[in-house]
């Protein structure tokens, strides 16, 4: 557990020290939902129609977009070779990076969202369902960029076949999640479901992506 | 088959459109399987050009 | 299945029965067309287009067919470490990939007259477009990686996750179309079927099964002859 905590606070100052990544996701976020209403046309009962969903897209593409840092910088210098035998394993290591890239990037994302909701329409009532969904859907959000970074982490021209890789498990992330984000309870059947896509998420990701790892460390 | 009830044209397409793929895949599979076995042939053949018969 | 490790008594044995499988295959296309075609009777509401179910369903079955056959080699290959397990799913992809591709297609222009939509995001047409794009990440894992040991090995984790990943979708669609409630219940080929058109629609079935074992075969033999190329490329490398 401390060792876990170790890894994570080392990728955090890390990621703090680099920056770049986490501003791109968050400027692409930003990106999507002012465009949305200028695309859209102004007509207020439209966005407010579409605000949870189009904020989810914004979400899971900023996500997506930031997946190839996660291993890429300590496979290129070789830390990750070292992680593979050290007395942590992999698996672990996995955890603790897509843990780092949540806390840095997808979080904080989910956090501001439906603050930004307000650009689109918000109904004010679905913030806090929205918040939490978000939360809660945002952990399997970025455990599933781990596991596309992990998947795509030696190739040359991996963001392509990233997307490709894990927009399939997106899919039912996003359906759950918006389905949460409505204003009607704050705890759905919804929420649930997207809970437990999160919690299977956090024990069969990490040992498939580092399988994936292990293939491109031998 | 009518062939003049309604929407027929959507039934032949659709039939075509399965035949034309189902052909293609055909194709593809029996084609790349002779052009593999035409290389290995070649292969084969230079190396015995190179080694002999010892 | 160990004796059939040895690629050159898979070859063997792929030989000697790819003759039978094309005449099965022929034939029970030649009786299913026709049933098909001329002895299934036009359906009460659909009319005539209810003849592409009998390309339509196949097709989809198969799409999941091979998928599923394809993770479970991927296990095989994982667990066991069976040589050509791989091989047959590498093989498969592209069939099933086309088999998927179909069953989009003819779904759409069986939607058209049915529900005048070429494109509805019900429960089944979106896991089946979603599977599609398994089949085209999968075939992308193996176009990308170079050393095919290492292409093996996340192209099973790849059809395994996708597997695991191919329910939780239609479930989740089905969730999403129950909850909003404008949506109707798409039903294919009405509430029982009638055996004059199960008949036709079994042989169907058979016969892309057929189709799909014949290709296999050829594809897994392709396999199995590229990889002897590689060998032998590098045999010349090294001045032998």
């Amino acid at each position: 557990m401390k060792l876990l905590w170790a890894l994570i606070r080392r990728d955090l100052m890390l990621a703090t020290r680099q920056g770049g990544g986490v501003g791109t996701a968050i400027g692409f976020f930003v990106t999507v939902i002012v465009l949305l209403p200028l695309g859209l046309g102004p007509d207020q009962t439209l966005l407010q129609r579409i605000a949870p969903g189009a904020l989810w897209i914004a979400l899971l593409l900023s996500v997506l977009l930031s997946a190839e840092r996660i291993f890429q910088s300590d496979y290129e210098d070789g830390s990750l070779d070292a992680m593979a035998l050290g007395v942590v394993p992999l698996e672990l290591a996995v955890l603790a990076k897509a843990a780092a890239h949540w806390l840095t990037t997808a979080l904080p994302l989910a956090l501001a969202a439906p603050f930004f909701g307000f650009l689109i329409n918000l109904d004010p009532q679905a913030i806090l369902p929205l918040g939490l969904a978000m939360i809660i859907g945002s952990v399997a959000l970025s455990l599933l960029a781990a596991l596309g970074a992990a998947i795509t982490v030696a190739l040359r021209r991996g963001g392509l076949l990233v997307s490709l890789l894990i927009l399939p498990f997106y899919v039912p992330c996003l359906i759950f999640g918006v389905a949460a984000s409505s204003i009607s309870d704050l705890v759905t059947p919804s929420l649930l479901m997207l809970a437990a896509l999160a919690l299977a998420g956090l024990v069969l990701i990490p040992i498939a992506a580092a399988a994936a790892l292990r293939a491109y460390l031998k | 088959m009518d062939l003049n009830a309604a929407h027929v044209s959507f039934v032949l397409a659709a039939y075509a459109v399965s035949f034309a793929g189902l052909v293609a895949l055909v194709v593809f599979v029996l084609l790349r399987d002779r052009r593999l076995k035409r290389q290995v042939a070649a292969l084969d053949r230079g190396k015995e050009l190179k080694h002999g018969r010892r | 299945m160990q004796r059939f490790a040895n690629p050159a008594r898979f070859l063997n044995l792929a030989n000697a029965i790819l003759p039978f499988v094309w005449v099965a295959t022929a034939i029970t296309f030649a009786a299913g067309l026709y049933m098909a075609l001329f002895t299934a009777p036009p359906d009460y509401q659909q009319g005539e287009t209810v003849r592409i179910m009998f390309v339509h369903v196949p097709a989809a079955w198969m799409a999941l067919m091979v998928y599923t056959s394809m993770a479970i080699a991927s296990a095989t290959a994982a667990i066991f470490r069976h040589p050509l397990a791989d091989m047959a799913a590498k093989a498969a992809a592209p069939i099933g990939a086309m088999f998927c591709l179909l069953a989009l297609i003819t779904g759409s222009l069986w939607g058209k007259p049915m529900w005048g939509a070429w494109w509805v995001w019900d429960a089944r047409l979106t896991s089946m477009f979603v599977l599609f794009l398994l089949y085209l990440g999968y075939m992308a894992v193996w176009q990308a990686i170079e050393d095919p040991h290492r292409a093996a090995l996340i192209a099973r984790i790849v059809a395994i996750a996708g597997f695991i990943n191919v329910p939780i979708v239609k479930f989740s669609v089905d969730w999403w179309n129950s909850l909003h409630q404008g949506a109707s219940v798409f039903r294919m080929g009405g509430p029982t079927i009638d055996a004059r058109m199960l008949w036709p629609l079994l042989i169907m079935a058979l016969a892309y099964l057929l189709l799909f074992m014949g290709l296999l075969l050829i594809a897994m033999r392709s396999e199995i002859t590229q990889r002897k190329i590689r060998q032998l490329q590098f045999a010349g490398l090294e001045g032998r």
